[in-house]
């Protein structure tokens, strides 16, 4: 039973407050009218005690500003004015029961008592749905004046229904309203509960009237809805439950409290003795390890029970403990003193020292190296917000605001993930995702769009369009953290499962290994060649550089024949299957020339990486240093009949190509 | 939002029980509690719990080298764990991103949020 008391009494306030909390009252107060005003549209109130003369708003105008609102809930009005007129006044005004002062508590607390007894009885006017009827006073059904017979829950279902045509409300939330906490049951019970609905509502000849929204929950079928009832105070806010349900959590917490506190005051013994024995100049190992370690638990627990300070304070005492100077013990026994006081007066329900963020932490498989993100959005706010953010989680984000340059991005420079926001102008965002998809390459792309857009309608067709996942703006940063982890996690997975190393684009080890092995198999039941080359690439610049690796797979990829095959073998390293090819045409194709040919495709792609640069170091293009390269070779059947032999053989120095022109 | 099963494992009772009020009332969810890695480990497997909120300061097996053998062991490694961790520092050790830790949350956590929370850590 929730309680408001808007009184400026103070003392009287107090008292009524304690005593109605021994009673397992919830109670709220607050001085001024307009703010009991404000609390009573935020909250669903069983009783609201009123003072007449209140700051800010009277209290009966208050209790009118209620009445018309549609508090259905019950109304105590406090006076000390005794006039008939103005009980008058009050009663009209809405109040359910007026008292005068001087009253004792006693009698107060009677009253309210009463006044949670009874029913309450506001009328609500009848609600329709096309010829259906619903009269909430006498909880009569009919359809064209003909009634039907519901069970309780399948008339609160209704009801429920009808009082919030534009909901959409999921099995959760219809467990809320309609079970107590206690007895509960299960998801199945509400469907079958709805379907029993169903059944007699098509019985009586309305058909089609709750429908399903995938994914969500149920609705009123958007239709013919009659008169519906006036903002209800009870199930004003959009989800009245949530924050209820946050205080509920955080008053049971405080309520555990007593039961814990025996090994609170073991651990404030703990810290005692370290105060004693630092009183006296010295500090015993096995004392401060004992105060260390009461340290720690009280700094994770107080904050539960209501003394955020509480633990604040028993960190710095952790931290002083780590390095004790003896000198300045004074410090430590001033902060033991301090919690002791605050552990003696009453926990705060809402305490601002807990407001912890939890921290996502990037996923093992990029661990180490940085995401990079592509942001399609025209709003630069946006984008520079994203760019602000991200970077201290390891993401960085090449922002964009012409979504017509996507796709030449995304291939000079292939992201982990893109962001898309869906509400721009020029080309809408589901468009871009659509085209997107119809590209191999970027089939696995993980994509999360950036939506205001709530409705079922616009999400079924974000995940039709391709996209993975959706961020609600305002974005909140460790929601969106959380995404994009999550989702370049799963992006991973499936490049490997689909055979595709992320960085080169080219096939992964494992799809090259399988690759060629069929070509040796192949070539086996031919009686065919097949040279092997492996080509591995030294950079001389920090791991995680991936651009040079990217332009030689590319220059690669133009070299080779259609029956071949090409794979990233590793971070730097690539294998090329030749058909048909022997050491020595291998040697024409890709010996000598090839230098001169990556330099080539290298200086004319399109990431371009500069001009050549010859130095006393040798011929660089970039950072590529091209002496760095070396190229292997194997030759099958002749150096060895399977993958693994074949890689072996063509790591021996004598296996080398010569690469200098 | 279906009915999760979420499994505690800390080795304070204080933290076990808020924990588990916090979530049956905010979320409606069901929670088991285990006070060692040990038992965590036993629960996990049996029970199989949609998420794990795992303490990182416990006596004999830690939390590091439970997360490591939940992730190790086929019937639990694809469980999300979130760290529960009372030392702020910690908060950033890549050690425990490399052992497939999601999220870590720094106690003490408001009972009021947490629910949420790991809603938001996890994507649910």
């Amino acid at each position: 039973m929730k309680i408001l008391v808007v009184d400026d009494d103070d003392l009287l306030v107090e008292q009524l407050t304690a005593d109605l909390l021994a009673q397992n009252y919830v109670v709220d107060t607050t001085s001024d009218g307009l703010l009991g005003w404000e609390y009573a549209t935020a909250t669903p109130y069983d009783l609201i005690v009123l003072d007449i003369n209140l700051p800010g708003l009277d209290g009966v105008s208050l209790c009118q500003r209620l009445r018309q609102g549609g508090y259905a809930g019950a109304i105590l009005l406090l006076t000390g004015r005794s006039s008939s007129d103005d009980k008058v006044m009050g009663l009209n005004a809405g109040a359910d029961d007026y008292l005068v002062k001087p009253y004792t508590l006693v009698e107060l607390t009677a009253r309210l008592r009463a006044l949670l007894r009874r029913p309450q009885m506001v009328i609500s006017p009848t609600l329709r749905y096309g010829s259906l009827e619903l009269d909430p006073n006498g909880s009569l059904v009919t359809v064209a004046d003909r009634p039907v017979e519901l069970s309780p829950k399948e008339y609160g279902l209704l009801e429920l229904f009808l009082r919030h045509p534009d909901r959409i409300f999921s099995n959760t939330l219809l467990l809320e309203r309609l079970w107590s906490v206690e007895d509960a049951p299960g998801e199945e019970t509400i469907r079958t509960h709805i379907k029993r609905l169903r059944r007699k509502l098509k019985q009586a000849g309305v058909d089609d009237m709750i429908e399903n929204v995938y994914g969500m929950g149920y609705r009123l079928r958007p239709g013919s809805v009659g008169p519906a009832v006036g903002p209800d105070v009870s199930d004003a806010a959009p989800t009245p439950a949530e924050p209820d349900r946050a205080a509920a959590a955080r008053e049971a917490a405080i309520a555990a409290f007593e039961r814990f506190r025996p090994t609170i005051d073991q651990r404030m013994a703990a810290l005692r003795d370290a105060a004693l024995a630092l009183k006296a100049n010295h500090l015993p190992t096995a004392v401060q390890t004992a105060a260390q370690g009461a340290a720690h638990k009280l700094a994770g627990s107080l904050g539960l029970f209501g003394y955020g300070t509480g633990s604040h304070l028993a960190r710095r005492l952790e931290d002083w403990l780590e390095q004790p100077d003896l000198a300045q013990g004074q410090t430590f026994n001033g902060l033991v003193d301090q919690l002791d006081g605050l552990l003696r007066s009453p926990p705060a329900a809402t305490s601002t020292e807990n407001n912890r963020e939890i921290v996502p932490l990037p996923p093992a498989a990029v661990l180490g190296d940085r995401i990079a993100v592509v942001a399609v959005d025209d709003d630069p706010i946006m984008l520079a917000q994203l760019q602000s953010l991200l970077p201290r989680w390891g993401v960085d984000v090449l922002g964009l605001q012409d979504p017509r340059q996507t796709l030449a991005t995304l291939e000079a420079s292939p992201p982990d993930l893109l962001l898309i926001d869906l509400e721009m102008p020029s080309l809408s965002g589901l468009d871009l995702c659509r085209q997107l998809r119809q590209i191999d390459r970027w089939q696995t792309l993980p994509i999360v769009c950036l939506t205001a857009c709530r409705d079922a309608a616009t999400l079924y067709q974000l995940y039709q369009a391709g996209a993975d996942d959706y961020l609600p703006k305002p974005v909140v940063e460790p929601e969106l953290v959380s995404r994009i982890f999550h989702r370049v996690e799963r992006g991973r997975l499936l490049q490997t499962l689909a055979g595709v190393d992320p960085h080169s684009g080219l096939a992964n080890r494992q799809k090259g290994t399988i690759e060629l092995k069929l070509l040796l198999a192949l070539a086996q039941r031919q009686g065919e060649i097949v040279t092997l080359l492996v080509i591995q690439l030294d950079p001389r610049d920090p791991p995680g550089e991936a651009t040079p690796i990217r332009s030689l797979g590319q220059s690669l990829t133009g070299l080779i024949g259609s029956g071949d095959v090409l794979a990233c073998w590793g971070p730097s390293e690539f294998i090329v299957g030749l058909w048909a090819t022997d050491r020595a045409a291998a040697q024409a194709l890709l010996g000598q020339t090839l230098k001169l040919q990556l330099m080539d495709k290298l200086s004319s792609s399109s990431d371009a990486l500069g001009t050549l640069d010859t130095t006393a170091n040798g011929t660089t293009v970039n950072a590529i240093n091209i002496d760095a390269i070396t190229v292997g070779t194997a030759t099958f059947p002749v150096d060895g009949q399977t993958l693994p032999l074949l890689y072996r053989q063509a790591q021996r120095p004598a296996a080398r190509l010569p690469l200098s022109p | 939002m279906t009915d999760k099963r979420i499994l505690i494992i800390d080795d304070e009772a204080d933290v076990r029980e808020i924990a588990k009020v916090s979530l049956e009332i905010t979320k409606h969810w069901q929670v088991t509690t285990a006070a060692s890695g040990d038992e965590g480990l036993a629960l996990a497997s049996s029970c199989h719990p949609d998420a794990i909120l795992l303490d990182v300061v416990m006596p004999q097996v830690d939390g590091l080298a439970t997360l490591i053998k939940l992730r190790e062991n086929m019937a639990t490694c694809h469980i999300p764990v979130i760290l529960l961790t009372a030392t702020i520092r910690l908060a950033t050790q890549p050690a425990y991103a490399a052992a497939g830790a999601k999220a870590i949350l720094v106690k003490p956590f408001d009972p009021g949020l947490l629910g949420s929370q790991i809603e938001t850590a996890l994507g649910w």
